[in-house]
């Protein structure tokens, strides 16, 4: 009975352990914040060296194309994005690198991406709380 | 065709949850100032018109934790007692006045709050009762919002942006006894995967900024329109609402009208004030004695605020604001060939709260229109659409907010970031609970802590949080207010994994945080087909 409690305890608790996942927010029509979670199995292949310090951020469009790369020191966990387009769907790719080899890591979810709008928009901050 | 231009006055009313531990702080004193300030007076002002066989016709967005508030029994005995502080500060102040003026404004102050407590005493402290019954009466329209007002396109998992608008439409059901038939986004926040579960909650319409109109929308602005999810939806006039609402140029700003920021929580000696306020830090009381006098006059130069001639400005304004709608129609018609909808959105704590003469501008605008035969109708969202017939479907919604610069800028930023992975990973591991216990025979207490920890997660989603970080003064505030939900939801996820319910913490946190009495956690789970 302690045995099967024991089991069923791990089993509850495993499938919550941490995972690699990266997520895109929009945040205008020029720039994405995008965060990062590792696993702590990449956290601690990442303090002891087995992996480059910088990551590659790759932003690909719907068609498959990159549309940015940038790079980023893997334990900042986040990053402001600016798109040299407009109007688009895209995702976010991490890639990290080991003895020269490119690694994905994780990619996010799609995003839509606004246009360029003239017109202020008056609403919050006009008057609040 | 119709010569009326159609006309919605949509205000949408919000206050962020105030748990029940927090006694005497600021977010209660947000709660009563909107109280007394704006909805008694515009519930009065509805209901007044009504009485004389005016419709107002108003559409009035009640977000579902207001609505939670408004019908708490703790919060209005609380209330109860905050206006009779208030009365009992204004007979202090006329004692004390040596100037006739000052005390012609603490008497305005006092009919004010004798309504309030007038009306409260007559609801036995349930507001939503006037607002049922309005709406029952067919006088006004009342729709709802996402469950803690959260910005929906910053929300990464679909399974949180039903949870938000399943929650709100079943919340909405439970007090006003039938369906939403209207969503307001919160700050008008729009990406296109919000319409799926808008229409899976049976929503009919819904609003969007006057940004998220493109050139491909054949009568701009002017119309409401159908979407390719088989929804209705209206663009806010946001040039027809800056008038009203802008800082700068708007009716509010005018020197007649009471000024905001010189209260006498400011000006007199704390102890005079703490029988009354209950607090001894500077803080507004609603006791404001000085009006506007002009753009960027410093605090000291104000004038003695005089209410008839703000009245008589209202009334003005009322007329301008009417009068611009009219010519502002005539010209629409003229280059489009069609009579325009126009569609005004605003918070409901403009009127009253921010505005002190905000209620009494309404109420001109709606019996100008009567008096005048204005060719003006004020129209529901159902009633337009039921006139309008088939609306155009061919174009779609561009991803906006009502937010400053137009996208999400305000609730994403350096300031605020930090709030984001963080709800990411608490919705992440609810997500996967509710999927594991979905179907599972569980303990009462075990589903007690899932349900609740349902409840911290939409708590901690809230957009007020964001907002006042970014804003900036209550943002330590905001900040202890977010991570004391995130850590509600993080205990109770543990607790839960690891099977250890703490049910003395857990009862301390449902009292705390009951909002959404009928919350499950399965409107979690990535199938929410429970």
């Amino acid at each position: 009975m302690e045995t099967e409690a024991l089991e069923e305890k791990k089993e509850t608790l495993s499938f919550l352990l941490d995972e690699n996942y990266c997520v895109l927010i929009t945040k205008n029509f020029e720039e994405l914040f995008l965060f990062w979670r590792f696993s702590k199995y990449k956290i601690s292949s990442f303090e002891r060296g087995e992996y480059s310090p910088d990551l590659t951020v790759k932003i690909i469009g719907e068609n498959g194309k990159s549309i940015m790369e940038l790079s980023s020191k893997w334990d900042r966990r986040g990053i402001y994005l600016k798109l040299p387009c407009e109007d688009i769907s895209c995702l976010a790719e991490i890639y990290c690198k080991k003895d020269g080899k490119e690694e994905k890591i994780c990619s996010s979810q799609y995003v839509k991406v606004p246009s360029f709008c003239e017109e202020p928009s008056l609403g919050s901050r006009e008057y609040r709380l | 065709m119709s010569q009326k231009t159609y006309l919605i006055l949509n205000l949408h009313a919000h206050l962020p949850y105030i748990p029940a531990s927090e006694n005497g702080v600021l977010e209660e004193n947000w709660f009563f100032e909107a109280v007394t300030e704006s909805y008694i007076p515009l519930i009065s002002m509805m209901q007044n018109l009504s009485d004389e066989g005016i419709k107002p016709a108003l559409t009035f967005s009640l977000s579902p934790t207001l609505g939670a508030m408004l019908e708490n029994e703790e919060m209005e005995k609380k209330l109860t007692k905050y206006v009779s502080n208030r009365l009992a500060l204004c007979e202090k102040e006329l004692e004390t006045s040596k100037d006739q003026r000052i005390s012609s404004v603490i008497l305005m102050y006092r009919a004010l709050y004798e309504s309030a407590a007038e009306t409260i005493a007559k609801y036995s402290g349930d507001l939503i009762t006037p607002l049922k019954r309005l709406q029952h009466n067919g006088q006004i329209e009342i729709i709802t919002t996402s469950a803690t007002h959260a910005v929906m396109p910053l929300i990464s998992r679909k399974e949180s942006i039903r949870a938000q608008i399943s929650l709100a439409c079943d919340d909405y059901k439970d007090r006003f006894n039938r369906p939403a038939a209207g969503f307001w986004l919160p700050e008008c926040a729009y990406d296109g995967r919000l319409e799926k579960e808008l229409k899976l909650s049976d929503i009919k319409y819904f609003f969007l900024e006057s940004r998220a109109c493109s050139d491909s929308f054949p009568n701009s602005v002017f119309s409401a329109y159908r979407s390719k999810e088989d929804l209705n939806y209206f663009f806010r006039d946001s040039e027809a609402s800056r008038r009203v609402w802008s800082a700068d140029f708007g009716y509010p700003g005018n020197g007649v009208y009471r000024e905001f920021y010189k209260d006498i929580g400011y000006d007199r000696d704390l102890e005079y004030l703490y029988p009354y306020t209950g607090t001894r830090i500077k803080s507004p009381t609603g006791l404001k004695y000085y009006r506007i006098t002009e753009k960027g006059a410093s605090l000291d130069k104000k004038e003695i605020y005089d209410y008839e001639s703000a009245q008589i400005q209202a009334e003005k304004d009322a007329r301008d604001f009417l009068n611009y709608l009219c010519a502002k129609s005539q010209k629409i018609y003229e280059s489009r060939g069609i009579r325009p909808l126009i569609n005004c959105c605003f918070d409901a704590e403009l009127f009253g709260h921010w505005w002190f003469e905000g209620p009494e501008f309404l109420e001109n605008v709606i019996r100008i229109i009567r008096k005048d035969r204005l060719p003006v109708q004020i129209v529901t969202p159902c009633e337009y659409l039921q006139i309008a017939g088939s609306l155009p479907c061919d174009s779609s919604p561009c991803v906006s907010s009502w937010g400053e610069k137009g996208y999400f800028d305000p609730w994403i930023n350096d300031n605020n970031d930090f709030i984001y992975p963080k709800l990411y990973e608490v919705v992440s591991k609810t997500a996967k609970l509710a999927d594991r216990h979905k179907n599972q025979d569980l303990s009462f207490v075990f589903k007690r802590a899932l349900n609740q920890l349902a409840r911290e997660v939409l708590l901690a989603q809230s957009s007020d949080w964001a907002f006042m970080i970014y804003v900036g003064p209550h943002g330590e505030y905001a900040k202890k207010r977010f991570n004391y939900h995130i850590d509600n939801a993080v205990n109770l996820i543990k607790e839960i994994s690891e099977r250890n319910i703490d049910e003395k913490k857990l009862l301390k946190l449902e009292k705390e945080n009951f909002i959404f009495r009928n919350a499950d956690f399965r409107i979690f789970c990535s199938d929410a087909s429970f």
